[in-house]
């Protein structure tokens, strides 16, 4: 058992967060929207941050990059990037850290661009900002950007503003901002949530190439376990401000081992109508931030609940190699208590 | 689903038909200046055909822009069409009094998507449902305090709930009280405008297991407008497929999953991430590139060619013919595609 989640081999990582702390200032006093959390993103990985509204997905990612709105803040834990704990880096530092180092993109593409300027002149700038270009390199190498990125008709989309561009060439234009410095960790917050089907897978397979290309490891964070089984190589699940659960995607996809996953996958309505099957919901919902179960958080609307899973909060257990679930299920001496085929698919 | 009639776009619809749309068409004007000269026309739906069978689950499904919602306002008629039918019951809905189509309106009702705006905040949940009651003279006083509880305890809330307002409630249980008002009215007809979209997937299934019981005990019919297909497999009888404002395909759920023809729909099903690997790995490659045409300067001849793998030069200026394929599976048989009616792998 060891509640600090991973086993201490952070060296090999890109990315080793430390029972990541995040709290806000409310009007009802600090409330912690993100707790215990532990996870590595190893170079060249894509680890898949998955959860429903509410799980803390969000608030991990931005925590990393230093964007929490101003009552945010990280109250405790690491963020080890690169072997160097930026958990508490001044903003200074963080800013040639961003873009440089790591990149974000978001769910919607248009925040982030700037409706006054045109693609070329955003693209520059950000080339200007970190190195030491030319105009017209700039602009050579922001075509090539585009370009890299499969933007339909690059050249004359250099000169557009961003509300001639659909969704999907907006995200374009996003990911080769990201891209455009060769950072070694990408964080791709919900990227395709907003976009069409067609046009998420062509957006998901163009982050797949660049990441083979460049090598930069991925935090895809999503509530779409379709997207993770498609794009991960590990996935982290988690639940009302913790990680519930993690593994290799496979592994954790086909056999889940906390209650809450294989629950999830049980409610996704493409298993149940190849099945014929009733959908299994997950009864109540997430639990409110201000009044959090002290023991197990899934306890309230767990199927598998006991009486130590309202009383004792249950710590990370470790099942093999990169393989952990927070669940009582997993200790040794209450294995007996689980039941054989818990999900159906 | 349209198996015991073979040919359901016949003149006449069967007598357990109770909606049938015929040829219907909406055209937008694009207006400019100051004295609105018509400059063009958004063709958000065109010439469309279809029946719902009673107490049947249709699925209008197809990405943004391809006519789905407009689709559902013209049946309910909330817009007027510009050309073609919408018959309720036989009965013609353009050709009704003002009273006429006010009772009819009781049979017809509507869930929207957001359950975050389609609520008036300042409402509680008593006037919320009991509007519906009121406008149409139903029931008052007592009697409908009495409805109101009755409904709520249908969709799983309670008389507890009777005095909150909408901010008290959590998503789903917000899309629990718009089923409730928009079954105040007894109707036979629901459009679902997607209406679990928004809904975390934990969530989703409590409100499609609630649909399917509901339409169980009190045979309703629904329209089910959607872009999610893994919800469409779940819920729907037949499934109709629009692109751009026309039907490109068409059949019994089991049937178009089993066995999609048309090269769009393919392309769809090819895009959506699939949770078990191993289904993932049997997969269609992906087929459609590019993104979605502006439906107010469509694609001459197949309105598909611009994206389609199999474009060919006759697909360009050929409008294909609709056939049907199998019993009750009907598709756009473009020539590329297609040569004496059989399909080209």
């Amino acid at each position: 058992m060891d509640t600090g989640g991973l086993h201490a081999e952070t060296s090999d990582a890109v990315l080793s967060v430390r029972q990541l702390r995040t709290e806000f200032a409310t009007r009802h006093g600090q409330v912690a929207a993100v707790s215990d959390v532990s996870f590595d993103v190893r170079p060249g990985e894509t680890v898949a941050l998955v959860g429903e509204s509410g799980s803390g997905k969000t608030v991990t990612a931005l925590s990393i990059m230093h964007l929490l709105e101003s009552t945010g803040s990280i109250a405790g834990g690491e963020v080890i990037f690169e072997g160097r704990d930026i958990a508490h880096l001044e903003e200074r530092e963080m800013r040639s850290l961003r873009g440089e180092k790591i990149a974000m993109i978001f769910q919607d593409p248009s925040t982030c661009l700037d409706p006054l300027f045109t693609v070329e002149h955003q693209l520059a700038e950000m080339l200007h900002l970190h190195r030491d270009i030319t105009d017209a390199e700039a602009r050579t190498r922001a075509l090539e950007l585009l370009r890299h990125v499969g933007m339909p008709d690059a050249e004359a989309r250099l000169d557009t503003y961003q509300h001639k561009l659909s969704g999907g060439q907006r995200q374009r234009v996003m990911i080769a901002m990201a891209l455009a410095l060769s950072p070694s960790l990408l964080i791709a917050d919900e990227p395709t949530t907003a976009l069409d089907v067609t046009v998420q897978a062509q957006i998901l397979d163009l982050l797949r190439t660049l990441a083979d290309e460049t090598g930069a490891a991925i935090l895809f964070v999503t509530h779409d376990l379709g997207v993770v089984a498609e794009m991960a190589d590990r996935v982290v699940v988690m639940y009302a401000g913790q990680v519930i659960e993690q593994g290799r995607v496979r592994e954790v996809l086909k056999t889940p081992q906390h209650p809450y996953t294989a629950a999830l996958l049980n409610s996704m309505p493409g298993n149940a109508a190849m099945t014929g099957q009733r959908l299994e919901a997950i009864d109540g919902s997430v639990p409110s931030l201000f009044n959090m179960p002290h023991a197990c958080r899934f306890a309230p609307r767990c199927k598998h609940a006991f009486d130590r899973c309202t009383v004792e909060p249950p710590p990370v257990h470790e099942l093999g190699s990169d393989r952990n679930a927070r669940c009582w299920l997993s200790d040794p001496s209450e294995s007996w208590r689980r039941q054989p085929a818990e999900v159906s698919t | 689903m349209t198996v015991t009639e073979p040919s359901s776009i016949s003149a006449e619809a069967s007598s357990d038909t109770i909606v049938e749309v015929r040829n219907l068409t909406k055209h937008f004007p694009i207006e400019k200046g100051l004295l609105k000269r018509t400059v063009g026309q958004v063709q958000a739906v065109n010439g469309i055909s279809f029946d719902v069978r009673r107490g049947s689950t249709v699925a209008l499904v197809g990405e943004s822009g391809c006519g789905k919602t407009t689709t559902g306002q013209l049946i309910l008629h909330l817009l007027e069409p510009t050309s073609g039918t919408v018959r309720f019951e036989g009965r013609d809905l353009a050709g009704l009094q003002r009273g006429e189509l006010r009772r009819l309106r009781q049979r017809m009702q509507i869930i929207f998507q957001d359950p975050f705006s389609s609520l008036d905040p300042r409402m509680s949940t008593l006037s919320i449902v009991a509007e519906g009651l009121e406008v149409h003279g139903i029931a008052s006083g007592k009697q409908k305090v009495d409805r109101v509880v009755e409904l709520l305890e249908l969709v799983g809330l309670s008389s507890r709930d009777l005095r909150k307002f909408p901010h008290e409630f959590s998503g789903g249980q917000r899309q629990r009280i718009g089923i409730a008002r928009a079954l105040a009215t007894n109707p036979e007809v629901i459009v679902c405008d997607e209406a679990v979209s928004a809904l975390d997937v934990s969530i989703q299934a409590q409100v499609l297991n609630l649909l399917k019981d509901l339409q169980a005990e009190l045979n309703l019919t629904y329209l089910f407008i959607t872009h999610d297909l893994n919800v469409v497999r779940y819920i729907s009888d037949e499934v109709i497929v629009m692109y751009l404002g026309e039907i490109v395909e068409q059949a019994a759920t089991e049937d178009l999953f089993e066995n999609p023809i048309h090269p769009y729909t393919r392309s769809l099903f090819s895009a959506v991430p699939v949770v078990d690997p191993d289904l993932a790995e049997k997969r269609e490659p992906f087929l459609a590139s590019g993104e979605l045409p502006s439906p107010s300067n469509p694609p001459s001849g197949c309105k598909f060619h611009t994206r389609c793998p199999f474009s060919c030069e006759a697909a360009t200026q050929q409008i294909p013919e609709t056939v049907e394929f199998e019993p009750g599976h009907r598709a756009a048989a473009c020539p590329c595609y297609t040569t004496d009616g059989v399909r080209v792998r």
